[in-house]
């Protein structure tokens, strides 16, 4: 008897204990979410931009998650494992898993999302951005199989992306405004170029989850409506902070700039087929002759770190550290040249925008930089869409590109679609057996140590001999109000909203 | 000709000017760089892949234009707008919110604009090249002179920034009914009201000097009627007559064709959605919202010049 009492106030005081000890974290309250620009369409495989992965990713779920070190965590899988070769992947699902509309969500609602995107007559781009998926299976209720090509050990990582959200098939023709999920939040309110209004979901499977009742995403054009929006309260996240207007933000004491660097990164760009930058001399001298620093300070006042030439920043796992940083050496350039014939230095064409924050000033501080050893910048600025669309796809003579690529989050992704031969943004034209071999062999393992050896060579070549003037990484920041609780930067720019409350 | 069918005849011409317009912007539209298809897709599609030839043919991107034209038209005569590229939603009830929009913006821009254009034109008219004539002339140019943005900016930066007294953003704005209404369109109506003070008030006070100068409200007031009753009675039901026809022409203009008033205060209206069409590269959302912002022009006019009959019935068509 004594000993049951004994058991029962054991429990009742680890029932209250848990009660007592309960997270400060509060419930409730409506998070107001500020972007500069929006796309329409909710539908998960055509969103291509922040505002879009934003919500996507709130309404919907994926099997696994990425977190703000860029790792792979369960969220629809509870767990996941692969054979030994790692071309065959297992994952387990949830149980209780529950639509928006009240369905469980099962293994055929996974099969079914991946092989929509994987199909060419739904023309999303993820297509080729999953991996080397041959074959989706649901093995049974909850577990789903995945069959792949070849060797791919990134394949939980890229489960984490956008395209990959798992959708309701009774619903797939509405996806782009009445869209079904099992995301923590639901969509009340759809309005895009004005508000989009997403309500908490009760029924999420993460229990006690998410705390805020809605979270409305409003488009404000103006940095400078946003600044004073954010200083008056009317809204609470600024997405994203271009680095001009950190002053003004820092002077409000109820409005916290947050920053976490970012593989996002302004390169400078050469044609490997075409006079003069066919010598490799010259590129190099191209490396040589820039004044990182100074490209650093003029595009991101300061908010940055030094690239290497190479895509991989160098707060990456993956990147090289006994590849020395390039440092400027003038005289070095100088005698480059020389040997590649141009002793009375070189007349090129750099194409830059204004279109993207801190481009133009970059490429400005490369032509006063280059000046010196005797490559003498001509720089010829157009719109955006026009260098993407027109001048980057093609090459020409004596002349170079400069392009505002946007974070990805595995090395592959960071590395193969631009420098593997005929890749899709390889637009340098850059063609390397050697690469192709070790990006091809990397792509299958699973082992940290000996994948790394082979990323570590890439970009050691790419460093020398690669088509681009990689001078700088671009931060990420975003700006709250001090009352935004647990809202962590995610440095590929996804923003996780199930876990922030309101104090 | 009677009015009736004078009527009649202007509303066919409305008919060919809905064709000539969406043919217009159809036609026009063909020269723009890029299409729907590669918005959706991103900067990054690749220009000749599978990719998006595969989202042209979801999009009936891959029929000719003149194909895409008529499917469109034959829609649009019986009433179907059809889809919006770019969000995937049927067109026409998209269009009919946003026109509640515009209306709610119109309508009492339109009302306080007039109202106080009339007082202003008839009090300057009356005390001409006098001070207070000079003032509201003064006035009233300022406000016209002003861009709407430069306007629209400091508003906000008073009213919302500093006093607090009103959202920032129709965005913004919490609520529902009246005080939501109220609370959203304040300073946009206000913005539309002072821009377009000048025009009319103009208007009315020249048409208002010469009436004022004619035989018949000489002898009206001679013959010892109160001023009040010249003016109003008298005077002013001809110097209305030039004052409908600007009206008319504003009310068309509030109703599409204030897109940077609208973009200022992220109002939801319709000269933001022809922006927001344009941008997005979405044939039949654009088609849609012109023949719409071309209809309230025209219908506008034809009201004006049948109320021109009515205040004038020397006038006959």
């Amino acid at each position: 008897m004594l000993k049951t009492l004994a058991v029962v106030i054991a429990v009742i005081a680890t029932l209250v204990g848990t009660i007592t000890s309960t997270p400060a974290q509060k419930r409730g309250g409506v998070l107001k979410f500020a972007v500069p620009s929006v796309k329409p369409g909710l539908d998960p495989a055509h969103t291509s931009t922040g505002d879009g992965y934003m919500l996507t990713q709130a309404i919907f779920s994926n099997l696994t998650r990425i977190d703000d070190h860029l790792e792979p965590k369960p969220q629809l899988a509870k767990s996941w494992d692969a054979n030994a070769q790692s071309t065959v992947w297992t994952f387990h699902l949830q149980q209780g898993v529950k639509f928006h509309n009240g369905r469980e969500l099962t293994a055929d609602d996974v099969v079914f999302s991946i092989e929509r995107i994987l199909d060419p007559k739904t023309a999303s781009r993820g297509a080729k951005a999953l991996g080397p998926i041959k074959k989706v299976v649901a093995k049974d209720r909850y577990t789903v199989i995945f069959e792949l090509a070849g060797a791919y050990g990134d394949l939980p990582l890229q489960l984490g992306n956008t395209f990959a959200r798992i959708v309701a098939k009774e619903n797939v023709d509405k996806l782009n405004s009445q869209p079904i999920g099992t995301g923590p939040f639901k969509l009340k309110e759809y309005s895009p170029g004005n508000r989009v209004v997403l309500a908490r979901n009760p029924d999420y499977f993460e229990k006690g989850l998410p705390y805020l009742d809605e979270v409305h995403q409003v488009f404000l054009k103006e940095y400078a409506a946003q600044v004073s929006a954010i200083g008056g309260g009317e809204i609470h996240v600024m997405y994203l902070v271009p680095v001009e207007i950190i002053g003004q933000l820092k002077k409000d004491a109820n409005v916290q700039v947050l920053e976490v660097p970012s593989p996002s990164f302004q390169s400078i760009e050469m044609f490997m087929n075409q006079k003069p930058f066919n010598d490799p001399k010259v590129r190099l001298a191209v490396k040589l002759a820039a004044d990182r620093k100074a490209m650093l300070e003029a595009s991101t006042g300061g908010h940055g770190v030094l690239g290497n030439d190479t895509p991989v920043p160098s707060f990456s796992r993956w990147y090289n550290k006994a590849l020395p940083q390039r440092e400027r050496d003038v005289p070095k350039a100088k005698q480059l040249l020389a040997e590649a014939g141009f002793k009375n230095g070189l007349d090129v064409t750099l194409y830059t925008s204004t279109g993207r924050p801190g481009m133009e000033e970059a490429a400005v501080a490369f032509r006063e930089s280059a000046k010196d050893a005797g490559i003498r910048v001509r720089l010829e600025s157009v719109d955006i869409t026009r260098l993407y669309s027109e001048f980057l796809r093609k090459p020409r003579e004596f002349t170079m590109m400069q392009v505002n690529w946007f974070g990805r989050p595995t090395i592959d992704e960071m590395i193969t679609p631009f420098m593997f031969t005929k890749s899709v943004w390889n637009f340098m034209e850059y063609s390397n057996p050697r690469v192709d071999a070790l990006l091809t062999d990397a792509l299958g393992m699973t082992e940290f140590d000996k994948r790394k050896r082979l990323y570590d060579e890439t970009q050691k070549i790419l460093h020398d001999e690669g088509p681009w003037l990689v001078a700088y990484f671009r931060n990420y920041l975003s700006a709250i109000r001090t009352n935004v609780r647990n809202y962590k930067l995610i440095p590929v720019q996804y923003v996780e909203l199930r876990d922030v409350w309101l104090e | 000709m009677t009015l009736g069918a004078y009527v009649l005849r202007r509303l066919g011409l409305l008919v060919l000017t809905l064709l000539a317009i969406s043919l217009l912007v159809s036609g026009i539209f063909q020269l723009l760089p890029g299409d729907a298809a590669e918005q959706i897709l991103g900067a990054w599609a690749e220009r000749s892949g599978a990719t998006l030839t595969a989202m042209r043919a979801r999009l009936g991107l891959d029929r000719p234009w003149h194909e895409q034209y008529l499917g469109w038209l034959a829609g649009a005569v019986r009433g179907d707008f059809g889809k919006s590229l770019a969000m995937d939603v049927p067109i026409a009830p998209l269009l009919a919110e946003r026109l509640g929009y515009s209306l709610r913006l119109a309508i009492p821009a339109l009302v306080l604009g007039v109202t106080i254009s009339l007082v202003l034109g008839v009090v300057a008219a009356t005390r001409r090249n006098g001070i207070i004539d000079h003032l509201i002339t003064v006035v009233t140019l300022t406000g016209v002179s002003v861009p709407a943005f430069v306007l629209g900016s400091v508003l906000i930066l008073v009213f919302a920034g500093w006093l607090r007294w009103l959202p920032s953003s129709s965005a913004l704005a919490e609520g529902s009914g009246p005080g939501y209404w109220a609370r959203i369109l304040a300073l946009p109506v206000a913005t539309l009201t002072v821009e377009s003070l000048a025009y009319i008030t103009r208007t009315t006070r020249s048409s208002m000097i010469e009436v004022l100068k004619t035989p018949y409200v000489r002898t009206a007031t001679l013959k010892g009627l109160p001023r009040r009753v010249v003016l109003v009675k008298h005077a002013l039901r001809n110097g209305l007559l030039p004052t409908v026809t600007v009206v008319a022409f504003n009310f068309g203009w509030m109703l599409g064709g204030v897109v940077v008033v609208e973009q200022v205060f992220n109002y939801p209206g319709i000269g933001s959605l022809v922006l927001f069409a344009i941008e997005q590269r979405d044939l039949p959302l654009l088609q849609a919202s012109m023949c719409v912002v071309a209809f309230a022009y025209c219908v506008a006019n034809l009201a004006a010049d049948v109320l021109y009959a009515v205040l004038n019935p020397r006038i006959r068509y």
